[in-house]
């Protein structure tokens, strides 16, 4: 028998994280970016927008969800349910061709929706980054049930943690029992953590971690027996984040030669012209700032070509 | 005479100086006591629970006011020297303008320094009285002495050379650093003063209020953006290379700022050379 590492990363810290949301969804239907409006290819499904379902059932709970003409031709009927602190909405729309989609609004304490989930009797997965409170998805990914999703470092480095949420529509979720991550043949496997109502399961890394991973979502744990594991530290010392090209390093990178090259090289401009310009005592001084900026100017210069061959 | 001048300058700040630094240096072995009944195992009245936390109350603003007096002092030895009637004597005097100025700039560097040396032993006496039973007992002194014992037993002397160069270095960035709100200081006051003949300390205080703020925002963007990542890049630099990049980090630092005091100290000069106008 072959073992296997579980590895648990850090707690998500939900309002200011991207999400990396894995749907089940039906190869029929696809789903659009603000989750607002479902529609398929073939035109089976009719839009529906389930922001005005979630304002109606809060603010006039006795008041039946409002349908158009053509909604009606294709949904059967529409359940609106929420929990006692109407802190989750849940939309359960039955068709009349018999399928069914359940749509679930985690609001927070002031009723703005703060993540959607939409699950159905489906068997495809999305990957989907979305930005709590905003209901915006960053980069979409679709992929049959088995197959891998692959997320690259810039996708990877947007935000300093991410959560895998997998839910599958009334079926039960207890199949779904984790996620295998695979970083340079390294495999990795977590289990999922059940969140209450939502039956949502939850698993949580830190994407500095990786700088390319490849996302399993793993039904049978006897499946696990077969991966080949490894117990080597996947921190690799070469990642070089100096030279990385994610947003907030180079922007970080950008403030470090703000300080100690730029405002030193115009403050030795500066001195520069003074100097030449003028005599006696403010000679001296202006020279003796050109001396001092010109220094700091070498020792930089010194300390960037050590770190950069130091790294190398 | 730039002895002589630095010599009546501190003399001028210290006046009432001296008062406050013997005050708080009271209020501090009242407060150990203070701490020492607070923390006691014995029962005390609610009411005298009450007094006591007034007591450190009032050690704490004290404290605060201290250092609030220091610059103060400082203000207005440089405000009054310079730019009210005092001043026409003081440019009169058969010195040069960069000696007035440097006998400024050392006497109140010198008064921050021991202003803050003032500071640290009140906390390090209020410390010492709090925990005076743990602390001077043959134990701790023994335990204390094996620990440093043990540090420096592990340590090479690579080791040993860069802790002492940090330590220059990082007190050379304190030095730097209280130079340069002493002349940012200094800076405000000029401009203050050559810009409105009236209300000119409202206008002084208004700069620095302004100028203090424009910087606190900068500082906050650098270290929101920088700091992580530089720790970040700190941390993956090689063990090998790490202390001397750390140490040339320092240095950059150093002469960074001694370019920024230098520009500032030239300013000043040239604004009280060229530009102020006493009549």
């Amino acid at each position: 028998m072959k073992r296997f590492i579980t590895f648990i990363i850090a707690v998500v810290v939900l309002s200011s994280c991207l999400g990396i949301t894995v749907f089940a969804k039906s190869d029929t239907v696809t789903f659009s970016d603000d989750f607002q409006k479902l529609y398929t290819e073939d035109g089976t499904y009719s839009p529906i927008n389930i922001s005005n379902l979630r304002q109606e059932y809060i603010y006039y709970s006795n008041r039946e969800p409002m349908l158009n003409e053509k909604q009606k031709e294709t949904v059967s009927d529409i359940e609106l349910e929420a929990n006692d602190k109407e802190t989750l909405f849940r939309a359960t729309i039955n068709y009349k061709n018999g399928t069914q989609l359940i749509i679930s609004y985690l609001l927070d304490e002031y009723h703005n929706v703060y993540n959607d989930v939409v699950s159905g009797n489906i068997s495809t997965y999305i990957v989907d980054f979305t930005y709590p409170y905003e209901n915006h998805a960053e980069v979409k990914k679709d992929a049959l049930f088995g197959e891998k999703v692959t997320l690259s470092s810039k996708e990877l480095h947007r935000c300093d943690y991410y959560n895998v949420y997998v839910e599958n529509s009334a079926a039960d979720i207890s199949s779904f029992t984790g996620v295998l991550l695979i970083y340079k043949d390294n495999y990795y496997y977590a289990d999922f953590n059940e969140i209450g109502y939502e039956k949502r399961k939850v698993y949580e890394f830190n994407p500095y971690d990786f700088d390319e991973l490849d996302v399993h979502i793993i039904t049978d744990t006897d499946a696990l027996q077969a991966v080949r594991s490894s117990e080597e530290d996947f921190y690799n010392d070469d990642f070089g984040f100096f030279f990385d090209d994610s947003f907030a390093e180079n922007i970080s990178l950008v403030f470090i030669f703000l300080v100690f090259a730029i405002a030193p090289l115009a403050l030795f401009i500066v001195a520069l012209i003074f100097a030449i310009r003028n005599k006696g005592l403010y000679k001296k001084l202006y020279t003796a700032v050109l001396a001092l900026s010109g220094c700091e100017l070498v020792v930089f210069g010194i300390i960037f070509v050590v770190t950069y061959f130091s790294m190398k | 005479m730039l002895g002589k001048l630095f010599k009546y300058d501190f003399k001028s700040m210290i006046r009432f100086w001296w008062i406050a630094a013997l005050a708080v240096t009271g209020l501090s072995v009242v407060g150990g006591f203070a701490f020492t009944a607070i923390n006691s195992d014995k029962n005390l009245p609610g009411s005298v629970y009450v007094v006591l936390y007034m007591v450190l109350m009032l050690i704490y603003f004290a404290f605060i006011a201290f250092g609030i007096l220091s610059v103060v002092s400082i203000f207005v030895r440089f405000y009054k020297n310079f730019f009210s009637d005092e001043g026409y004597l003081t440019f009169t005097l058969p010195v040069k303008k960069t000696h007035l100025l440097n006998s400024k700039i050392l006497s109140a560097t010198l008064l921050e320094i021991i202003t803050g040396a003032v500071i640290y032993a009140n906390i390090f006496i209020i410390i010492c009285i709090t925990f005076a039973k743990d602390i001077f007992t043959t134990q701790f002194i023994n335990e204390f002495i094996d620990g440093i014992t043990e540090i420096f037993a592990e340590a090479t002397v690579s080791d040993i050379v860069y802790l002492v160069v940090w330590f220059i270095e990082i007190c050379a960035i304190l030095l730097l650093s209280s130079l340069f709100s002493l002349l940012l200081l200094y800076l405000c006051i000029t401009l203050g003063s050559i810009i409105t003949k009236k209300a000119r300390v409202v206008v002084a205080i208004a700069i620095y209020y302004g100028v203090v703020n424009v910087l606190t925002f900068i500082i906050y963007i650098l270290l929101l953006f920088g700091i992580e990542s530089a720790v970040i890049w700190i941390s993956d630099i090689p063990e090998a290379v790490g202390p001397l990049i750390l140490t040339l980090i320092f240095f950059a630092i150093i002469l960074l700022m001694s370019a920024i005091c230098m520009l500032m100290y030239t300013l000043e000069y040239r604004m009280l050379d060229k530009k102020l106008n006493l009549s």
